[in-house]
């Protein structure tokens, strides 16, 4: 057996370990304590794998499938994907107790479709971060879409229905509308799919209007990353139980679109070329807009899961915007940011997904009183709200220093003004929230604890904490991504 | 051996038909079709090793051309002639007497008998190097196809069969008149001789005539836009395996006709390259659109043939190695997928006959979504592999509104895909669902949906790219 295991080369586990597991749910349909240690010990095997590729040498790369010569299937390990893949790796176990917990509380039907299209969505993930070159990278994109999709359509209403249209629609329309072309003429000009340290495009000879509409062609074609206006898929997919919100639409998914951001940016274009060009100046501006206008959106939002997905959106505009300002303090803020994001906006979901179950409440002007039920919950509410504003202890305060600094470095000092601005918008939104459920009324004489359950609580209180521990602990992952050509000077 | 082997795809069902008539029985005539299938199958696979030799010609009763009748069998049609047969194969397989039900009260073997001699003219079309052998091939298969048609289940298929042989007659008299110009623009009916006759023929007009005629008759029977009305009610009013078949390959082979004697013999060049373009661009995204908007299942997916064998024509439009590579991935992608779609939904007939099928038939919806997923285009299916190669070779010739126009459609591709994907798997089972075939009926459906992998996985397809190419001149 470990003679087998050991047949399979170590690149290739994030991806068949999760494929495998859905397979198994799907055809085996194990009891449900069964399936979910199953997909537990899955995942924390998964997770150790990664850890690990952070203290040792990374494996070597991996060739799958040639198509033809210079079109490929392969994985390779860079210090950008090794952070996507960690993230997504670690959460996923975590999300598995919270989504047992969640599933079984809210009774949910067809549970074991539901945990196998989670485990390939996270195969998808993996495959995304790993990919070696433009076309896996795509096939991963695809993957992903499809494999979410029976998620966010799950309670098969008529909402879940047009939910899944939304998401679908433009999710596979910009990729292949956008996404597929841009690759195409990508691999026709260079002559090759790989990704390259500094950039595949760089000897290109593209003229800067040329360079300009392949790099928008890319960033709007990964509707994953939401920049407005390809943002509506987002919202719509808040339909789905809120594990699926909390790690695919608030990780997995959609750091796997600012990861392919930063990735195309960095190993296709190379900041060098984009910067020389001035390609990206015009996006600068549409990814400042996306942040400040989805943050007012955030704010408007009275349902609290769709104020955390526009929120999210804003988010995610903060790693295009640090694409856009090229320089390298602004690309490490970008990166670190599919760190900090990942750990607070997890953390809220599963803060709403408690209040959901325990109270059944949805809206935020419902919450006023509920702090002092729910203290722990609403806690780490607040605890992660710090992190997504950017405020110390959470680990969101780096993101925003290091693209303050990239944007006075790049000379971009009204992008100050949009991070400035959009910090105040964030803490508009998210503030009132603990605020409401502690101080909206008074204390009452007596209260009654009623938490969620442990399956639920655990988990978000293991995410608030984590988020305040990467605060503290970010120095081994800024050493790792300054590795990278275009972000270390 | 080698010299029966050019013939035998032709011939083989052409001899076998008869015979399973007289054989009379239901059991015995569908095992023969399926074995005269394989047989045929396995003789246009055997003869595609060969392929990078060049042109074989095979010369009936030793008359040499152009006084006899030749068969050449190059590049182009060689590829298509497997892709033809595989199809037929797949489709009889699914057709055994049980599907059928009954429906010809003991007469089943007719039905497999014109089945073969469909087959059989569709061969002939690629196979034959003589024009006017072309057009009696032509009206070989266009006459069994009426006969298919008018077997479906539905009220009204023997009308729309009527509808079809009104205009199939018409198609084909505009071939048979526009062979008839060539002749008498030449005096000759060699393909090979009418493609050194034609450019000097002292009546440039009476050719040019002939040519637009043939053209005409042909786009008619490939439904290429504006003559595309006929298919969407064949495809719904045939047997499910008869639409199967000819979603594969049917409209193929015609395309293949407007190709090899426009391009080709004709060498009608740059103008007949425009005109192509054009009706492919403009088919595509008509039927994309049609696709969407459609109420009935099997007419979505006809719409959609329309768009995808838009694809084709504009492939090779382009007039480059490239877009000749790319059609030849698309004339096997289409086929795979279209024709596996159909073998898949079986009697499906109306989105509520799809409803809660994942409850009711996991590998049944597993094969049509993975299926579905080769329609939309979606990475490491064959599908993928068709339009990236549409999409290099169309920004390779510079030609932007095709690369627009293929993007465009492949997004409406998302809807009518989704609109497949969404009742199979989100809506509830209905009560009164048809009954679908057994399981052993999944078979033709699934070898296509590994051929589809196959194809999306490998560069087969391509390989026939260089060689398709040689045939028409546009590569060394």
């Amino acid at each position: 057996m470990s003679a087998l295991l050991s047949t399979v080369p170590p690149l290739l586990w994030p991806v068949l370990a999760p494929a495998l597991l859905a397979l198994l749910i799907i055809l085996a349909r194990p009891a449900p304590n069964v399936r979910e240690g199953l997909a537990l010990a899955v995942g924390l095997a998964n997770a150790a794998l990664w850890l690990s590729w952070w203290l040792g040498a990374p494996p070597p790369p991996l060739l799958l499938h040639e198509f033809q010569p210079g079109l490929s299937l392969s994985l390779s390990l860079e210090p950008l994907g090794l952070l996507f893949g960690t993230v997504a790796a670690v959460l996923w176990p975590i999300t598995t107790v919270y989504a047992a917990g969640y599933m079984r509380a809210n009774s949910e039907e067809r549970q074991n479709a539901f945990f196998a299209a989670f485990a390939a969505s996270i195969a998808g993930a993996q495959l995304i971060a790993l990919a070696g070159d433009l076309l896996t990278l795509f096939v991963g994109y695809e993957w992903l879409t499809l494999a979410t999709w029976p998620l966010v359509t799950h309670k098969r209403n008529a909402d879940a229905l047009r939910g899944g249209r939304i998401y679908l629609g433009f999710l596979l329309a910009t990729s292949l509308g956008l996404l597929l072309p841009a690759i195409v003429i990508t691999v026709m000009v260079a002559g090759s799919a790989d990704f390259v340290a500094g950039g595949l495009l760089r000897g290109s000879g593209l003229s800067a209007t040329a360079l300009t509409l392949l790099f928008a062609a890319y960033l709007f074609g990964i509707g994953k990353a939401a920049l407005m206006p390809v943002h509506r898929w987002l919202p719509a997919a808040m339909v789905a139980p809120t594990p699926v919100s909390a790690l695919l639409h608030a990780v997995a998914v959609v750091k796997a679109g600012v990861f392919v951001v930063l990735k195309i940016t960095i190993y296709v274009f190379g900041p060098e070329l984009l910067s020389r060009t001035n390609a990206a100046q015009l996006l600068l501006w549409v990814a400042s807009a996306s942040l400040v206008l989805a943050s007012v959106q955030a704010w408007r939002a009275d349902h609290l899961k769709q104020r955390l997905a526009y929120s999210t959106i804003s988010q995610l505009a903060y790693v295009s915007l640090a694409a856009c300002l090229l320089v390298p303090g602004a690309l490490l803020g970008g990166a670190l940011q599919i760190l900090a994001h990942a750990f607070g906006k997890i953390t809220l979901f599963f803060c709403a997904g408690a209040i959901y179950t325990a109270a059944h409440k949805q809206q935020v002007s419902q919450l006023d009183g509920l702090g002092w039920a729910m203290p722990f919950t609403f806690g780490a509410f607040a605890v992660a709200s710090l992190s997504i504003i950017g405020l110390p202890p959470g680990a969101g305060a780096w993101v925003k220093w290091y693209l303050a600094l990239g944007s006075i470095d790049a000379g971009q000092w009204a992008v100050l003004g949009v991070l400035a601005a959009s910090t105040m918008l964030n803490i508009a939104y998210l503030l009132p929230i603990p605020l409401r459920g502690f101080f909206a009324v008074p204390r009452p004489a007596s209260v009654t604890r009623a938490e969620a359950p442990w399956a639920l609580l655990a988990p978000l209180l293991l995410t608030a904490a984590l988020s305040v521990v990467w605060f503290f602990a970010l120095g081994p992952v800024i050493d790792r991504l300054l590795l990278i050509e275009g972000v270390g000077r | 051996m080698s010299e029966i082997l050019l013939i035998a795809p032709v011939l083989l069902p052409l001899l076998i038909a008869p015979l399973v008539v007289m054989l009379g029985s239901q059991r015995a005539g569908w095992l023969l079709a399926v074995l005269a299938a394989l047989v045929a199958t396995l003789a246009s696979a055997a003869l595609l090793p060969a392929l990078g030799e060049g042109p074989r010609s095979y010369h009936f009763g030793n008359w040499p051309p152009p006084f006899g009748i030749e068969y050449v069998l190059d590049g182009l049609n060689t590829p298509l002639l497997l892709l033809t047969n595989a199809s037929a194969l797949l489709a009889l397989i699914a057709a055994t007497p049980a599907t059928l039900a009954g429906r010809f009260a003991g007469r089943e073997p007719v039905f497999y008998a014109l089945f073969l001699l469909c087959l059989s003219g569709l061969s002939g079309i690629l196979a034959t190097g003589d024009a006017f052998n072309v057009f009696v091939f032509l009206e070989i298969s266009s006459l069994c196809t009426y006969g298919l048609v008018a077997a479906g289940p539905r009220p009204g298929s023997a009308l729309a069969a009527f509808q079809y042989l009104i205009l199939g007659t018409l198609g084909g008299s505009f071939v048979l008149l526009g062979v008839g110009f060539w002749l008498q623009a030449t005096g000759t009916l060699n393909m090979a001789d009418l493609a050194q006759r034609l450019p000097q023929s002292e009546y440039g007009e009476v050719a040019l005539a002939g040519s637009v005629l043939l053209l005409l008759g042909f786009a008619l029977k490939s439904a290429s836009f504006p003559l595309q009305q006929w298919l969407p009610a064949v495809y719904a009013a045939a047997p499910w395996p008869v639409t199967a078949f000819l979603a594969a390959c049917a409209t193929k082979v015609a395309i293949y006709a407007m190709v090899r004697l426009a391009l080709d013999v004709a060498a009608l060049g740059e103008a007949a390259r425009w005109l192509f373009g054009l009706i492919a661009l403009v088919g595509i995204v008509w039927g994309a659109l049609a696709a969407c908007v459609q109420r009935d299942l099997r007419r979505m997916l006809a719409w959609s043939s329309v768009s995808q064998l838009g694809y084709i024509l504009f492939a090779f439009s382009l007039g480059t190695a490239a877009g000749v590579t790319a059609a030849m991935i698309q004339f096997f992608s289409h086929g795979a997928i279209k024709g596996g779609l159909f073998l898949a939904l079986g009697p499906a007939r109306s989105f509520d006959d799809l409803a809660g099928l994942r409850e009711r038939e996991p590998w049944r919806c597993a094969m049509l979504t993975l299926l579905t997923m080769g329609l939309l285009g979606v990475p490491l299916t064959a599908g993928f592999a068709a339009k990236w190669a549409l999409l290099s070779a169309a920004a390779q010739a510079g030609h932007g509104i095709g690369l627009g126009v293929v993007i465009f459609s492949s997004l409406l591709a998302v809807v009518y895909c989704l609109r497949l994907l969404e009742p199979v798997w989100l809506r509830a089972p209905q009560r009164d669902a048809p009954q679908l075939p057994r399981h052993a009926m999944l078979l033709p459906p699934a070898l296509a949906t590994l051929a589809m992998f196959a194809l999306g996985l490998t560069p087969w397809a391509a390989s026939f790219g260089r060689p398709a190419a040689q045939a028409l001149g546009w590569a060394p």
